[in-house]
């Protein structure tokens, strides 16, 4: 008798851990993975980032499920799911909402850059954000020639910074700067063939990155000129066409980033847009170009944010 | 006769050193109010107003060193129109500044030649001036003219 009520029980005993294995085998939800982002919408702003898919502003950002607990106890972690930018709107661009992506860098070019810099100055002194905290060194005749015999210490830095003659090198030793931008070699062309501006650069920006490795680089297009300007210069548009296909081949080649601005302001012909130009009636921009040359750079810091590049938190904790 | 003559060269030697003691220090200055005495005369093209930040990534002035530093300069770039008024909390320091901005206004005006020589006239023509802790720049079309409010603000 006791030997079948031994043999019931552990029967019985048999069948609970039996219902409790299969309770615990329960599949638990899991979540669904994020929706792949929409190609844009086309947008005004134009994008400094060749074919980065971003989330359209107008539609919504699918959420993802928060998987179910399960009553049982389980040695895998739920998985976070990596959050998705948050579409930045024009106007909000405008507005500066992504500006602290400049905070960490610096402008270095010619009278162009110049007189970009008085116009961020302006912008600021009004109460109007405008490309964080850049710094802004532009010298009027500066050549990229120069900029970089500088660089090889054949002369005296070329540009002035804090009262002193400096190489771009140390314009960026001495602004801490994370990312370059430069703005050079329009009046290059007049002297230089393409090529040779090109193998300039090369020379050029190596220089800088030997001095800085993990610099980020972003090299705008050569400036259009005015059509009367150029013919008295002999450089006509499609020159000038040439030699940015070039210096954007030469970008994407090295991993910079290249800066279209000059097909943003440019007339039928290829030459600077009449009301895009400066009082000088050259190939400098007026502040309605350099409205449209803001946008452009705001628009590469939303890019590189859509891309994973930069976070807005980031330039906040440095 | 001796006497005579030791008095004679007391009396003389007070005559010259009195104007020395009696060198004024000059009075204390506005600069906002200054260059908006200046604009009046409608001379300046459209101005930017520069920080004390932007004065010392463009001169090297460091702002901590000045009781005021007031810079308005030329919004199109390309223009060398410029007031500058620099109050330093020494004399020291003044006579720094003022050898930073000789220099560089110098050195601008070199550039300014073959650069764009329609600008070459004002920019070499630009005053720098120091008086006690007040440093001053004024380049523009007619200096003199602005000068003049300046002098007016020193008395």
């Amino acid at each position: 008798m006791k030997e079948s009520v031994r043999i019931r029980r552990k029967q019985l005993l048999l069948v609970i851990l039996c219902l409790l294995l299969c309770l615990s085998c329960g599949k638990a939800q899991t979540a669904d993975a994020a929706a792949t982002p929409e190609e844009p919408a086309a947008e005004a702003v134009p994008s400094c980032a060749a074919e980065t898919a971003v989330p359209s502003p107008e539609s919504d950002v699918p959420e993802t499920e928060t998987p179910q607990p399960v009553e049982a106890p389980t040695e895998v972690p739920t998985p976070t799911p990596e959050p998705t930018p948050v579409p930045v709107s024009d106007e909000q661009l405008d507005e500066g909402y992504l500006d602290a992506w400049f905070d960490d860098s610096v402008m270095v070019g010619d009278s162009i850059v110049a007189g970009l810099g008085r116009y961020v100055t302006g912008e600021r002194d009004k109460g109007r954000p405008c490309l964080g905290k850049m710094r802004i060194v532009g010298v009027g005749g500066l050549t990229l020639r120069k900029a970089l015999a500088a660089e090889q210490k054949k002369t005296d830095g070329a540009l002035v910074f804090r009262s002193r003659f400096m190489t771009v090198s140390e314009v960026v030793e001495e602004t801490q700067a994370k990312s370059l931008f430069i703005l050079v070699g329009v009046r290059d062309l007049e002297s230089y063939s393409a090529e040779a501006l090109i193998d300039a650069y090369d020379t050029f920006i190596s220089i800088i990155k030997e001095n800085h490795p993990d610099l980020r680089i972003y090299v705008h297009s050569l400036m259009p000129m005015l059509k009367g300007f150029s013919m008295s210069v002999r450089q006509t548009a499609d020159m000038n066409r040439a030699a940015n296909e070039k210096l954007r081949a030469f970008c994407e080649e090295k991993g910079y980033t290249y800066l279209e601005l000059a097909d943003l302001i440019r007339d039928e012909e290829g030459y600077l847009k009449y009301e895009y130009s400066g009082t000088d009636y050259s190939f400098h921009p007026n502040d309605i170009a350099r409205a449209i040359w803001v946008r452009l750079l705001r628009s590469c810091a939303r890019d590189e944010y859509y891309a994973g590049i930069w976070k807005p938190e980031e330039t906040a904790n440095d | 006769m001796t006497k005579k003559i030791l008095v004679v060269l007391l009396a003389a030697a007070m005559l010259l050193l009195v104007p020395v003691g009696c060198q004024k220090a000059p009075a204390s200055i506005d600069g906002e109010a200054l260059y908006r005495k200046m604009e009046a005369l409608g001379q300046f093209p459209e101005m930017i107003h520069r920080s004390g930040d932007d004065v010392y990534d463009y001169y090297g002035i460091d702002p901590a060193q000045c009781r005021q530093l007031v810079d308005y300069a030329a919004a199109d770039g390309l223009m060398t129109d410029e007031f500058l008024l620099a109050e330093t909390n020494d004399p020291a320091y003044a006579e720094k500044v003022e050898a930073l901005l000789k220099d560089q206004l110098s050195s601008l005006a070199e550039t300014y030649r073959e650069y764009l020589p329609e600008e070459y006239p004002k920019i070499s023509g630009a005053r720098i001036e120091r008086n006690g802790n007040y440093v001053l720049v004024l380049v523009g079309e007619d200096v003199s003219a602005l000068y003049a409010i300046y002098t007016d603000a020193l008395k």
